[in-house]
């Protein structure tokens, strides 16, 4: 059933509510100096893989293959509806399935099982047994692999940013979420960019520096739960053959270059599984441990990877933004102003909601700079690093910034799931919407899976908590910047800056979800 | 696309009442068209199927077909809106306003026609909006209704795909780019073999 009243967001009591708590929680923040917030970054780790069945399914070599490949199957399935099903979002299995259906459980993956997709990434897997001719035999050369340097002046995220903002274009400004056809392609897209670059360049430099699916969910599962680690660094530091980087008999060597020995963020892990199989002293774990624990420790922030995070908070409000009446009202605005077209006065509006964080942010971050407390600014740090400049400074509080964004995303998407999932039901039975009824339930419209109140309370506590999860990574962000920039310490000043725009982001992200929504096949 | 023409054309098919029973509660809020082709197993089966599209605005409930449910470019298609009140099933009858417009693919949707506007059927039986339309081009595209709700007006799109894109050639690329590349790297693969074993040959 087609409603046109668009889906009412949060109560104007529980908006106001969630802001005062919000406030409360910047407020308990910054007492005792940010004391509150300041213990040691969590240590306490669960190992997974101490559980000797699941260590044993990890290391045999089919177990990839195995869980790749019904997600290749669902890709197949895809691309066919998209191409050759109805046209009808909502009866579509491709738009239903990917948008409504993966793009949505891919953030929730990220958040409790940190970068699963990548383990089960169909585009990878046809990727690699194209390379290797072979779905899981580890063979000495991989027969289709060229192994070329991926380009120098690619080699950081930047190329995987403009294909976010890229797609993110064509699919707000053209509708992508609802044409099967336009998902299809967009399918089979992927499915070139990961197997050209895959065929060509040396690893899997393509997941290390040109996915976006891969990037996002890098910088997201910082936040996450769980790990690929090494389980004693002292005994890599004694291992001489490296064998997770440079692979053996036993495993290829890690697609994106990473060692066990120095790797401290899941960012760049695929957790492909390879090391736990090269690994010839059996020293590879997967770890539970604390939420937003890599956010934590960041020791030597990256400027592409705080332009990532600037623009993954940009286009997650710029997703719900879109569906807002106000967005409606603000092109049609900008259109009478400057006489643009639809899509010229949509790019435009969008680079300015773009520009908009990271302008503020600069703007904020050179606040921070002259809040540093006086006489240590430019102090260049251990090796020389000058820690206190705008460029450091902007990048290191960028981090914060993910786990605003990752809440949001997920705030925003659990509320798209829990209305439109029930699709789902209807579309597994008949995938290309022809008339087939395969399982008898081809004419089932679901209920929404909670109530409106369940809803908005849960969006409530998701943007909360991640305000919370920021405010700790901006705590431990002002003592490693401190360390760094040899101070005794940032200053309550700073403290309150960086808190300040953390909750106006926070605040922003609350007015969105108070927002009336339009529906749509996924986020 | 030639403009709207009225036309006798018996209607056989059944809506289908299910798809209203079981449709969201009245609270529901999620967007879904049910836009899928429903076929009237009736004694004249198999019939060509409809193309039905059902949607909520306020009190009211819409029920709008289309006829063939996969109309092909020059073919007159047969547009029909029913619409009642949910409780108490009181007919609307009011005069309505539709424009119709082209969604190319990754071009900005456009109108194609001007708006023009709809009547129900005369009779105390006929209180169905009925028009036909032919489209000449094999595209994507939404009849858009302008509904009063509250005090002012709703937009309602009726996706209406014209024709059956022709994909093939596209995934014939994307299948021919990749038979390229594997060709490719193998045959440098080859060579690079060839030269190393040259390589350690002793002259
Ligand atoms: S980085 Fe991208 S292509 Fe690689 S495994 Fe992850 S999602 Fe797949
Ligand atoms: S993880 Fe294993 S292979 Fe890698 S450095 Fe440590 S001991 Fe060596
Ligand atoms: S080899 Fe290990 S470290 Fe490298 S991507 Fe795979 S799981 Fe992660």
């Amino acid at each position: 059933m087609m409603s046109h009243d668009p889906v009412q967001g949060l109560p104007a009591a529980a908006f106001w509510a969630a802001l005062a708590a919000a406030l409360l929680l910047l407020a308990w923040s910054l007492r005792g100096g940010g004391s509150r917030f300041a213990r040691p970054a969590p240590t306490r780790r669960f190992e997974l893989t101490s559980w000797r069945p699941l260590s044993w399914l990890l290391t045999r070599r089919p177990f990839q293959f195995a869980v790749q490949l019904p997600l290749v199957l669902a890709l197949f399935l895809i691309l066919a509806a998209g191409f050759f099903g109805t046209p009808v979002a909502e009866r579509n299995f491709a738009t239903v399935a990917t948008w409504t259906i993966w793009w949505t459980l891919l953030i929730v993956d990220i958040v409790l099982l940190g970068r699963m997709w990548c383990l089960v990434c169909p585009w990878e897997a046809l990727a690699s047994w194209l390379r290797r001719l072979a779905f899981w035999r580890r063979r000495r050369e991989e027969p289709l692999a060229l192994e070329l340097e991926w380009p120098r002046w690619l080699r950081n995220v930047y190329p995987a940013t403009l294909l976010f903002v890229g797609l993110t274009w064509l699919e707000l400004g053209f509708g992508v979420t609802r044409s099967p056809r336009a998902t299809a392609i967009l399918g089979l897209v992927m499915v070139l960019l990961a197997v050209l670059p895959a065929l060509v360049f040396e690893r899997r430099s393509f997941c290390r520096y040109g996915c976006l699916i891969g990037r996002i969910c890098g910088l997201y599962s910082m936040m996450a739960p769980v790990e690929v680690r090494a389980r004693d660094r002292e005994v890599c530091r004694g291992c001489r053959t490296k064998d997770c980087l440079r692979g053996n008999a036993a495993g290829y060597p890690c697609p994106t270059g990473q060692c066990l020995a120095a790797m401290s963020s899941n960012t760049y892990c695929t957790v492909c599984t390879e090391c736990l199989k090269s690994c010839t002293r059996g020293n590879v774990a997967i770890n539970l441990r604390p939420w937003g624990s890599d956010l934590e420790t960041v020791a030597r922030p990256r400027r592409d990877e705080a332009v990532l995070a600037l623009v993954m908070l940009s286009l997650t409000s710029f997703h719900g933004l879109t569906m807002t009446p106000a967005w409606s009202e603000a092109l049609s605005w900008l259109r009478g102003i400057t006489g643009l077209g639809y899509l010229a006065a949509f790019s435009l509006g969008m680079t300015l909601v773009l520009l908009l964080p990271g302008a503020l942010h600069l703007l904020w971050s050179a606040a921070v700079v002259r809040a540093m407390p006086v006489g240590n600014r430019g102090a260049a740090g251990a090796g020389g690093w000058t820690s206190s400049g705008l460029w450091p400074v902007a990048s290191r509080y960028a981090y914060p910034l993910i786990a605003v964004a990752l809440m949001y995303h997920l705030a925003h998407n659990a509320g798209h799931f829990l209305l439109e999932a029930g699709s789902f039901v209807p579309v597994l039975s008949d995938p290309f919407g022809s008339g087939r009824d395969l399982f008898g339930t081809a004419g089932v419209v679901a209920a929404p899976l909670a109530s409106r109140g369940v809803i908005w309370g849960l969006q409530i506590v998701l943007v909360l908590l991640g305000l919370y999860w920021a405010l700790r990574a901006a705590e431990r962000a002002h003592r490693r910047h401190a360390a760094t920039a040899a101070i005794p310490g940032v200053g309550q000043r700073v403290r309150l800056l960086t808190g300040a725009f953390l909750l106006l982001a926070t605040a922003w992200n609350l007015w969105l979800l108070a927002q009336p929504m339009e529906m749509r096949t996924g986020m | 696309m030639s403009g709207a023409r009225g036309a006798q054309t018996s209607s056989r098919a059944l809506i289908v009442a299910t798809l209203l029973a079981v449709a969201l509660p009245a609270a529901a809020p999620a967007h879904h068209i049910l836009g899928i082709p429903h076929y009237k197993y009736s004694d004249e089966y198999p019939q060509i199927p409809y193309m039905e599209v059902l949607a909520q605005v306020g009190p009211h409930d819409l029920v709008f077909t289309h006829f063939p449910g996969f109309p092909e470019p020059g073919e007159a298609v047969r547009f029909k809106l029913y619409i009642r009140e949910r409780d108490g099933g009181r007919v609307f009858r009011q005069p309505l306003r539709i424009e119709v417009t082209q969604k190319h693919f990754l071009r900005r949707t456009e109108p194609v026609v001007p708006p023009f506007d709809i009547r129900p059927g005369s009779g105390p039986e006929r209180n169905d909006y009925k028009f036909f339309l032919t489209f000449s081009e094999r595209e994507a595209y939404e009849l858009r209704l302008r509904f009063p709700s509250g005090d002012g007006f709703e937009t309602i799109p009726f996706p209406v795909v014209i024709g059956k894109t022709d994909d093939r050639p596209l995934i014939f690329g994307a299948v021919a780019l990749l038979a390229l590349a594997v060709a490719s790297v193998a045959a440098v693969k080859r060579r690079r073999r060839w030269r190393r074993r040259r390589r350690e040959v002793p002259a």
